[in-house]
């Protein structure tokens, strides 16, 4: 990466930290595609929505709260060209996910499946893999 | 969609048009140029390829995993149609500022066939919850997190926000 880059970056980071904006897109470093975590729990929320769907699943804690894991897929485009419709997917349903879990350990990830108590599985990576990106440097 | 004088490139991502003017009209003068998400673009027909020239971009992310590119780059695309499903678009990206040398890449365009897929309204701010992380590069907000906007809440309206009735 040019120095003239990191300079870049590096002011509109400083002006944009108290703001914390909207971002139109975002990369997937937050994501770790070198491990894959496998949750269960109940759905608690299927967010339909572009840019990106989400599901929202409970999963019992270990003091007996439930944590709000949240798993990000495709928008809905995307997921229709997969077969993933609005109703693949109801609250309240006892499903197992599998996802790259977040770098920074928080509960959430990227979904790559989700496997119903019935054993039916979802894809919602039909087409593979995340892309690799260019791999440039400087990607973040 | 074409015609002679214009081309316009119809986006479902937010939604987006780009328009190439294809009449000999030049660039935007400097003095009314400013950046923005699509740029100004101009261009012309060679043969069947649809060459554009497009200036005073807004800095931005290329996409995901990739960097950013800034004010200052500048694009070259040969667009044309490869076989009856396929588009190509052969860029070159300038960027004085965010590149050591010109970028050269090829990207495509597939038709979807999915039976009855409409093209659809695409706004990121449907749900957005991404914000710029203190090393310049990003994450999300989550449920429970300050300043997370729950999709459902404002798509049923205000009435139907926990702590609202």
């Amino acid at each position: 990466m040019s120095k003239a880059v990191v300079r870049a970056i590096a002011g509109l980071a400083a002006l944009t930290l108290g703001a914390a904006p909207a971002l139109a897109h975002h990369s997937f470093a937050m994501f770790d595609r070198s491990k894959e975590i496998s949750i269960s729990g109940t759905v608690k929320d299927f967010q339909y929505t572009n840019p990106h769907s989400w599901v929202i699943v409970l999963v019992p804690g270990a003091d007996g709260q439930a944590v709000e894991w949240g798993f990000e897929s495709e928008g809905p485009s995307t997921l229709l060209q997969n077969g993933v419709k609005r109703s693949s997917i109801q609250a309240g349903e006892k499903v197992t996910a599998r996802a790259y879990p977040m770098r920074d350990g928080r509960p959430a990830g990227s979904l790559i499946s989700i496997t119903k108590v019935d054993g039916t599985v979802i894809s919602f990576r039909g087409k593979g893999p995340p892309p690799a990106g260019l791999n440039l440097p400087g990607a973040n | 969609m074409l015609r002679p004088e214009e081309a316009w490139l119809i986006l479902e991502q937010n939604a987006e048009i780009r328009r190439v003017y294809t009449d000999d009209r030049g660039h935007v003068p400097d003095d009314e140029a400013y950046p923005n998400w699509e740029g100004d673009s101009v261009g012309f027909w060679d043969g069947d390829t649809l060459v554009i020239h497009t200036k005073d971009l807004r800095g931005g992310q290329y996409q995901r995993l990739q960097p950013e590119y800034s004010d200052q780059a500048t694009t070259v695309e040969r667009m044309r149609k490869i076989g009856p499903d396929e588009i190509e678009d052969i860029i070159d990206v300038y960027d004085p500022l965010a590149l050591t040398r010109p970028w050269h890449v090829r990207h495509t365009y597939r038709r979807v066939t999915t039976p009855n897929l409409r093209i659809n309204h695409w706004s990121c701010e449907e749900n957005n919850n991404v914000v710029r992380t203190d090393n310049g590069s990003s994450s999300f907000l989550l449920p429970g997190d300050k300043g997370y906007k729950d999709p459902d809440a404002i798509s049923k309206g205000p009435a139907a926000a926990p702590g609202e009735h």
